[in-house]
């Protein structure tokens, strides 16, 4: 009897592959849930066309925004071929100087083949290049920073609107305490 | 923010050190400085903010939102000069104006990397293009372009990566910078006017650059200009002044070979600018 053919497929090709669009929303998504609306993200999207060429390149940049500070912290870029999105390639101060490089190597030219640095040929690869940033210190360090920095800004804000009313409270008394109140020097 | 007002600002990477900082103090005294803006600064600046508030010439504060390559101290209150966005390699503040139609200039500190830390010629156009690029985009989100560069780019005037419109596009006299947006293969590359140009050598006061390099190689211009200034065309008339900075007001920041003093202060001197906005 022979042996059964093996399956010779990647175990990677699934019915359901996730696009790194999908990948990012669903993070910037999370954010303002775990920050009490304090930090949002903004995924900001352009495109870029290689050098001397007509191939186009999607480039996606991951924010971190700050709305009470009108403040936007950038953590991380990814670019891949426009329609076409894996392989796609990270860049982030987590993921190292050159990571930087060989994405814009990726936008202007041909990569060298086993470039696999910061490259991702899978939704799972994205995953987990993406968790690396996302769970970096460097990543952890901006996202305190900021928030301790709006919340600070809120709490302020609150004092001052506080103390506003306050004296808002007591220039009202002190006019209905006017002419027709009659002072102790009247009785 | 009353019209006709002077900002000065003073850029300087500090090389980590500590020590550096305590010549802040007499800068502000000496220049009357409105805004430090540090490369390679340490975590604790404190002492210093307090020493700067030690001579009751306004209250200087940190502002820095989140970690970022340069960091700023500024006299100026919040909502003046407020810390605005951060990437790998510049940090951008907002500075209120009076004089610009849109009363706002962006201010962007930037620190590029070196070439002794690994990347070549081709890596720093690289980064200079997409510091650029993000630059554009900010420029566009605010929908104007007063924008400022001052910073450590780790590249001179004359280099590739600060003068090729892939670049930062930074040109060397106010005309070519005022002149329109260059177009090449399609696209349009915005200008900037780098002043620096002018600082080279000794033909000009101060220091004939801002860093000193150190080495036996056989090219070797030993002073270089790391720390650049850039304009855009619609901030230059409001630049009011450049000094590379030798002294502190008390002290000289220059050691051997009358260079920038790298064994006990920074290997950088501070670069001073006025803006009458």
């Amino acid at each position: 009897m022979s042996s059964p053919i093996p399956n010779l497929w990647s175990p990677l090709i699934r019915p359901k592959v996730l696009s790194p669009r999908t990948i990012l929303r669903a993070q910037a998504l999370e954010l303002p849930k775990m920050t009490g609306g304090l930090l949002e993200a903004d995924i900001v999207e352009s495109q870029v066309t290689k050098e001397g060429a007509e191939e186009v390149r999607t480039v996606l940049s991951f924010d971190i925004v700050a709305p009470s500070l009108n403040y936007r912290h950038r953590i991380l870029s990814l670019a891949y071929e426009k329609d076409m999105p894996y392989p796609v390639f990270v860049e982030a101060e987590a993921l190292g100087f050159r990571s930087s490089i060989f994405l814009r190597a990726f936008l202007n030219a041909s990569l060298a083949p086993g470039e696999r640095i910061n490259r991702a040929d899978s939704d799972e690869a994205l995953v987990l290049l993406l968790k690396k940033v996302f769970t970096s210190s460097e990543v952890l360090g901006i996202t305190q920073s900021i928030i301790a920095r709006a919340t600070d800004t809120i709490e302020m804000a609150d004092l001052e609107e506080q103390s506003s009313i306050a004296d808002a409270e007591r220039s009202e008394g002190s006019a209905d305490a006017g002419p027709g109140v009659a002072g102790p020097d009247e009785e | 923010m009353a019209g006709g007002l002077v900002i000065t600002i003073v850029f300087w990477n500090v090389a980590k050190r500590s020590h550096v900082l305590s010549h802040l103090a007499c800068l502000a005294q000496s220049s009357s400085v409105d805004v430090f803006l540090l490369a390679e600064c340490i975590q604790e600046i404190s002492p210093t903010i307090n020493e700067l508030n030690g001579l009751n010439q306004g209250s200087y504060h940190d502002e820095t939102t989140a970690p970022a390559k340069v960091r700023a101290i500024t006299r100026l209150s919040r909502g003046a000069f407020d810390h605005h966005y951060t990437n790998r390699h510049m940090a951008i503040w907002t500075l209120q104006s009076s004089k610009l139609e849109q009363p706002e200039i962006l201010v962007a500190g930037i620190h590029l990397p070196s070439k002794t830390a690994g990347p070549n010629d081709a890596d720093q156009i690289v980064a200079a293009s997409d510091l650029v690029k993000e630059l554009v985009e900010i420029e566009d989100r605010h929908a104007h372009r007063n924008t400022i560069l001052v910073g450590d780019f780790n590249m001179n005037p004359y280099d590739d990566g600060m003068t090729s419109v892939a670049g930062v596009h930074g040109l060397m006299t106010k005309e070519l910078a005022r002149r329109q947006d260059r177009r090449y293969n399609n696209k349009r590359y915005r200008r900037f006017y780098n002043p620096m140009w002018g600082m080279f050598g000794d033909q000009t006061p101060g220091p004939p650059g801002s860093y000193y390099w150190r080495s036996s190689v056989l090219h070797n211009t030993h002073w270089q200009m790391f720390d650049q200034l850039l304009f855009r065309p619609s901030v230059i008339d409001w630049f009011d002044g450049l000094q590379i900075m030798e002294h502190d007001g008390s002290h000289t920041l220059l050691g051997r070979n009358s260079a920038p003093d790298d064994q006990y202060l920074s290997d950088h001197l501070p670069v001073l600018f006025r803006l009458d906005i």
